[in-house]
């Protein structure tokens, strides 16, 4: 067997960025924009799911002040993404391609979701045409999740800093008093099971930030979910089931079965010394014993579950003690 | 959170930049998926802020949220893709100086890669980022003893491999291979 030196030896020369190499890249205009960029988030809307409003339940106001070099960066208009707006006079106010249809309606833009499956590069090319900076993702999600808004990043810019919330708006965050939100037309309807329903999002005319929505997308046959921690929301594939306490392996494949789902397995690593979860690990079905504990269920994709493990009992639900998001129920 | 939080955030940015930069080029295909993993790792570590370790420790944390970042990326689980073209353009800059390709190099790259993850990322942060058994305990959330026993049957797996591939010493310590390919 080769000694430490020889395999280090051996692997240095693959690193793509050589070991122990002194640069200083920090200081790069991509670095601080990026600094600046996470600077502006508050928290709460960063990793708000529009559909779900208990993810990482706010802890007091959070924002960061700004420290020179990321103000310098803010005041030369560096933000996030390709910044349109400066030379976005004479933008057009409706754009049409045959992914999205976008058009000026009052205070806001309407921009309809004409095919859901389009290229990114569509959607991006009508937003730009009429001078707003948003990323729109279509991501496969299961049937519950379609239309949803699974993660919302904000880059304010200027004076498009959300309006301050008293509580937290459901349909979206406002920016001079007009939301910018997600909706389906007709009003209610479900984009999978009707061929007429489209989503819309609705964004503020005076938006100049950029925004990077992730929306729910109905999943091609076999495509994983994006949305699998809402596995035991109502109406999705472990729908009503608890974990809270934890359940035995089991006890919860029984319930798998009855519901016509294939399960699988990964294991929940605990960092010893702080107590958080560190990593969850696949594992084949036949290393896991009856008797260990299910904490928590994922969505793979239809069909299919993933029970969270531990081979042994532990003293509190890992999902719930702060480390993560709780799941959705 | 005050501006405490704020000060030190902004501190261990500029003080680990680098390493995370480097860190998620090694590990990822495309500098578009690198950026992805940086972007991604500092804004977990701004959520929280109030849970990142002091000093030296803190670089070590920010290398175990950015191994839970790229496993969730593999996955696309999780894209937030909060990039702009500049910090593209730096990856791609990162990207520039490509492992070299012969053929040599291509082999062990093949038998690295033939890994499992686990052995892969250990090895990794011993030989690419210099890590030691004690800083690769805290990164992982093990114990030293584990660290020790795994990192034994990484380098194991890894001989065993490089021999089923025929790569044998060569004089001068440097490892070829004598001719079959994989």
């Amino acid at each position: 067997m080769r000694n430490v030196d020889e395999i280090n030896e051996l692997l240095r020369p693959l690193a793509r960025v050589e070991p122990g190499q002194p640069d200083s890249r920090a200081s790069g205009a991509g670095a601080r924009a990026l600094l600046a960029s996470i600077a502006v988030q508050e928290p709460d809307i960063a990793s708000r799911g529009l559909g779900r409003t208990r993810r990482y339940a706010p802890r007091g106001p959070r924002r960061l002040a700004l420290g020179l070099t990321a103000a310098a960066v803010l005041a030369a208009g560096v933000v996030v993404g390709p910044s349109l707006l400066e030379d976005g006079r004479g933008v057009a106010v409706s754009y049409a391609n045959s992914a999205v249809e976008i058009g000026r309606e009052g205070d806001q833009y309407v921009a309809r979701i004409k095919d859901p499956f389009a290229d990114h590069a569509e959607y991006t090319e009508a937003f730009h045409a009429v001078g707003l900076n948003v990323d729109l993702r279509l991501v496969p999600v299961s049937p519950g999740g379609v239309g949803k808004i699974l993660g919302m990043i904000i880059a304010a810019k200027g004076s498009s800093r959300p309006d301050p919330e008293v509580r937290p708006d459901p349909s979206g965050p406002r920016f001079g008093g007009v939301a910018l939100s997600m909706e389906t037309a007709p009003k209610g309807c479900r984009p999978v099971q009707n061929g007429h329903c489209v989503m819309v999002m609705r964004i503020p005319a005076g938006f100049t930030g950029s925004v990077d929505v992730r929306l729910g997308r109905q999943a091609k046959p076999g495509e994983e979910y994006a949305n699998f921690d809402s596995a035991m929301a109502p109406g999705e594939m472990f729908g009503g089931v608890r974990l809270r306490n934890g359940r035995s392996v089991d006890d919860v494949l029984a319930e798998a079965r009855r519901r016509n789902l294939i399960a699988v397995f990964s294991l929940i690593r605990m960092d010893e010394r702080t107590g958080v979860m560190s990593s969850f690990d696949p594992l084949p079905e036949d290393r896991v014993g009856p008797g260990w504990t299910v904490w928590n269920a994922w969505q793979v994709r239809a069909g299919v579950i993933r029970l969270l493990v531990t081979p042994e009992r532990l003293p509190e639900n890992p999902f719930y003690n702060g480390s993560a998001p709780p799941p959705a129920s | 959170m005050d501006d405490d939080g704020a000060a030190r955030f902004e501190a261990v940015y500029r003080e680990t930049y680098d390493q995370i930069a480097a860190y998620a080029a090694r590990r990822c295909d495309s500098p578009q998926d690198a950026a992805d993993v940086v972007a991604e790792t500092f804004t977990v570590a701004w959520r929280r802020v109030g849970e990142l370790p002091p000093g030296q420790e803190a670089r070590l944390w920010l290398y175990g949220v950015a191994r839970r970042v790229l496993a969730d990326h593999r996955r696309s689980a999780v894209r937030h893709r909060l990039r702009s073209v500049e910090l593209d353009a730096e990856m791609v800059d990162l990207y520039g100086d490509s492992p070299d390709s012969g053929v040599g190099l291509s082999v062990i790259a093949a038998v690295f890669r033939s890994l499992s993850d686990d052995d892969r990322e250990l090895l990794s942060l011993v030989a690419w980022e210099g890590l030691g058994r004690e800083e690769i305990a805290t990164t992982l959330g093990l114990s030293r003893n584990a660290v020790r026993i795994r990192l034994y049957r990484a380098r194991r797996r890894f001989s065993r491999a490089l021999d089923g591939a025929d790569v044998r010493s060569a004089p001068g310590s440097r490892m070829v291979p004598t001719g079959r390919s994989l």
